[in-house]
């Protein structure tokens, strides 16, 4: 545009009228929203704008870096297509998942993202919210999951880690405490997170940045929660006893009879059954709350200890109970090729009694707090399944039972979700 | 603490800092930004972002002023001289970083438009430190006359090659909603605009001052006179989305030809001046994150070690084929180094334009602006007092304003 005859008037004219026009003729054919112009010299705010840019391009470093630790604790990950969870392999080699929907204990299918292969379930049954698998073998691509050194600072990341089906999948958040709660019954440490933790997680692992194990995400009763590896540790060597191998195969809970239950029932001694869980050998073979078991195989029983053979046996061998339910004596017979219960199948016959699911009628609706059945343990939504042994005959007579001047001390089978249990109401 | 409290410290410690690096034989340009790195946000904090933000026009001024002296290389007697070989080198030095640069983002596995955006941001030598650095030398010959021409022409080049691949990669990737006709005439309007129109805008100004500062006489005038233009022309070629680069290179280049009376208009200026760009130069510094530096990670080792090769190898490669002088071949590619504010404003137009490959591209020019801003001054001045022109200005340089009265 400069010219190069400088000093003649005419041109600089010409040269100003030219420039005049090429701006106004510019300004009217330009673009709409047409982009500014690269500056020389970027104002403060331009400048603010460059550094958050470049810290955007330090959370896309960052989210790389997860999937990169999501990938390092990918061989820790199985997918279990029993219960469509996750599952997490421990530094013992076991395989901790959540409760398997099968009771059964045989061998299960878990996948990995290498391959598949066979687990035997070692501990599950009702009162644990896990269940521990142990490989048949070994399986491909498998490694044990690194447990955290300590727990994080407040506000540094965490990342939960789980398989769907072979796919990694994987989240990030922040961790904030560590709090104390009850899972399953089981006190537990919670380590809780920003995260929402969904049913989908379950099973799955809670790895803090440096791939450190630090929890393990479960069903507490209503909810998900991330249980710490300390006290997944701790419930498994608290379940490791022959009482929770009694509940996991048999689904009974068994207990020392009290003195005064014991002048009730009026017998000398022997074990009560204190709970049964529905569709588990023990509900099979006919057993109910509130029976007394007082041999096995012709041997008294006094404590519940006396019973472990029934934990230990493989099985193979025939185990005979004589039982006391009220004022009649009976026999129950785990047969050895019991290989183990199918769901919802009526008791054999032939045992005295064939179990039939209790109807809504006595179904209890509300519990007068500092009442008689309250302080006994009885909740809204239990029901009255037998009184004494005997099914109820009437509502009239459960009113009966239950209120608070009755003085005659009766037995109660309440059934309450998957179980049901005796209470003896004084 | 306030504007005026944050003005005096910037003078005082650039005066300071300048004393203090000449002793290491360091450019007063490098003091300046030093010093500005210690008082910034990033090291100190004595001067805050809001500082900053109320200093900007001072700075805005101080660029103006830089950028006219640079349009004045383009007097027609000197560009008739010199304008075919400043040409070739600015086109193969350019073209070489650019090259290199691209190379080795590619090889790194970013995406090609991530690659040619670094490679044309790489191209881009800043004007102001080069130009402080010939006037604090004192320096005259062809090296520094080859020099002048090539931080007007490379900085005219770097926005040219960034128009065009902003079409390239507009048309491309094609625009959300927008037929290839449409990005087409997009692409060229702005081009065209940020060229033809930012120097129609910068003769108009020009005109404006030569043709006042005729009637001007007294120093103080003539700088309110010049600040005032200066504001002015950027002002405006930001309303009208030009460039405000062209447009005061421009302002000067009209200056330098019209009126004969304009070199006692830049001597007077010269005398009141200094303090304008030691203010421009300790802000730039304090505007550096040094912290950012370690962030840049092996792209931005890419980045730098491949612009500056680039430059270094194709001045050799240019001059040596124009068969210049042995001192412009051997120096002249150390005296290209400095980068600076064109490079961020171009990373700034990638942001608007291109967010998904923002991150990026604004991650490795901040960290290694810091680098180039530090040691391109240095660099310079080792190549023009290794040529032995540093000093050899009797009067001032005939196409530079002179540093001092």
């Amino acid at each position: 545009m400069d010219t190069p005859t400088p000093h003649s008037g005419r041109y600089i004219s010409a040269l100003a009228l030219a420039a005049c026009l090429i701006l106004s003729i510019g300004w009217f054919l330009r673009p709409r929203d047409i982009p500014s112009s690269p500056a020389p010299l970027p104002s403060e705010s331009e400048l603010a704008q460059l550094a958050r840019r470049a810290e955007r391009r330090s959370l896309d470093s960052m989210a790389t870096y997860f999937a990169v630790t999501a990938d390092d604790v990918e061989s820790s990950i199985v997918h279990v297509p029993t219960s469509g969870a996750s599952g997490v392999v421990l530094n013992s080699g076991t395989i901790v998942t959540v409760p398997l929907p099968r009771l059964a204990d045989e061998a299960v299918m878990v996948q990995s993202a290498f391959g598949q292969g066979l687990v035997q379930p070692t501990m599950w049954g009702p009162r644990l919210p896990l269940a521990v698998l142990t490989p048949r073998g070994s399986l491909p691509g498998l490694a044990a999951a690194r447990d955290a050194r300590s727990l994080p600072e407040a506000g540094n990341w965490v990342l939960v880690v789980w398989r769907a089906g072979r796919e990694r999948r994987f989240t990030s958040g922040s961790y904030i405490q560590s709090a104390s709660v009850t899972c399953d019954r089981s006190p537990a440490q919670e380590v809780v997170s920003s995260l929402s933790l969904t049913h989908m997680m379950v099973g799955g692992g809670l790895f803090d940045i440096d791939g450190g194990l630090l929890a393990v995400i479960l069903p507490c009763d209503d909810r998900v929660a991330a249980i710490a590896t300390t006290s997944v540790a701790a419930i498994l060597s608290q379940s490791d006893t022959d009482q929770q191998r009694v509940l996991a195969k048999y689904g009974l809970v068994l207990d020392v009879l009290a003195d005064e239950e014991a002048e009730y029932f009026e017998v000398d001694g022997g074990v009560i059954v204190r709970e049964v869980y529905n569709g588990y050998r023990g509900d099979e073979a006919g057993l109910m709350p509130g029976d007394i078991i007082t041999t096995l195989n012709e041997e008294a029983v006094t404590t519940p200890d006396d019973l472990a053979v029934l934990a230990r046996s493989s099985g193979e061998e025939t185990l005979a109970l004589e039982v006391r339910r009220g004022s009649t004596r009976l026999t129950i017979t785990f047969a050895g090729d019991d290989v183990g219960p199918e769901p919802n199948t009526p008791a054999p016959p032939g045992l005295g009694v064939v179990w039939e699911p209790s109807t809504e009628r006595y179904t209890i609706e509300g519990v007068i707090p500092g009442s008689r059945a309250a302080l006994a343990g009885i909740a809204p939504g239990d029901r009255v399944v037998r009184i004494d042994h005997a099914e109820p005959r009437s509502l009239a007579q459960v009113r009966r039972v239950l209120a608070d001047d009755r003085t005659l001390p009766v037995l109660l089978e309440i059934e309450r979700a998957d179980r049901r249990f005796a209470i003896v109401l004084r | 603490m306030n504007e005026l409290t944050s003005i005096g410290l910037i003078l005082l410690l650039a005066l300071l800092a300048g004393h203090l690096v000449k002793v290491l034989r360091v450019p007063e340009v490098t003091g300046y930004i030093l010093a500005g790195v210690a008082l910034g946000p990033s090291l100190l904090g004595w001067l805050s972002q809001e500082n900053l933000i109320a200093l900007g026009a001072l700075s805005e001024v101080a660029l103006g002023l830089i950028l006219f002296s640079v349009g004045s290389v383009f007097e027609f007697s000197l560009f008739r001289r010199i304008g075919r070989q400043v040409l070739v080198v600015t086109l193969i030095e350019s073209g070489l970083a650019a090259l290199v640069v691209s190379s080795g983002v590619l090889w790194l596995g970013q995406p090609w438009p991530v690659a040619l955006l670094l490679g044309v941001i790489a191209t881009a030598t800043a004007p102001a430190s080069t130009l402080m650095v010939i006037r604090e030398c004192n320096s005259a010959g062809p090296l520094t006359d080859n020099l002048l021409g090539i931080i007007a022409v490379n900085n005219l080049l770097s926005i040219a090659m960034f128009g065009l691949l902003v079409a390239v990669i507009d048309l491309t990737l094609g625009l959300d909603g927008v037929s290839t006709l449409e990005t087409l005439y997009r692409s060229g309007f702005w081009f065209v605009w940020q060229m033809i129109g930012s120097v129609a805008l910068g003769y108009l100004v020009g005109l404006l001052l030569a043709g006042w500062s005729s009637q001007v006489t007294e120093g103080g005038e003539n700088l309110i006179l010049f600040a005032g233009s200066i504001l002015l022309c950027v002002g405006v070629s930001r309303e009208l989305s030009l460039s405000p680069l062209v447009a005061s290179l421009a302002v000067g280049a009209t200056m330098v030809n019209l009126a004969g009376r304009s070199r006692r208009l830049f001597d007077a200026l010269s005398k009141t001046d200094p303090p304008f760009y030691a203010m421009f130069f300790v802000i730039a510094g304090a505007e550096l994150d040094v912290a950012r530096v370690p962030a840049m990670g092996m792209l931005g080792l890419v980045y730098i070690v491949g612009r500056a090769g680039g430059k270094l190898a194709g001045a050799s490669i240019a001059t040596w084929r124009l068969g210049l002088q042995p001192q412009v071949r051997t120096f002249l590619g150390f005296a290209i180094q400095a980068q600076a504010g064109l490079a961020l404003g171009l990373t700034l137009a990638v942001n608007a334009r291109y967010p998904q490959f923002a991150p990026v591209v604004t991650t490795v020019v901040l960290a290694s602006v810091v680098i180039f801003e530090m040691v391109g001054p240095m660099s310079t001045r080792f190549a023009l007092v290794q040529a032995g022109e540093a000093g050899q200005a009797k009067a001032p340089p005939p196409s530079v304003l002179p540093v001092e009265g």
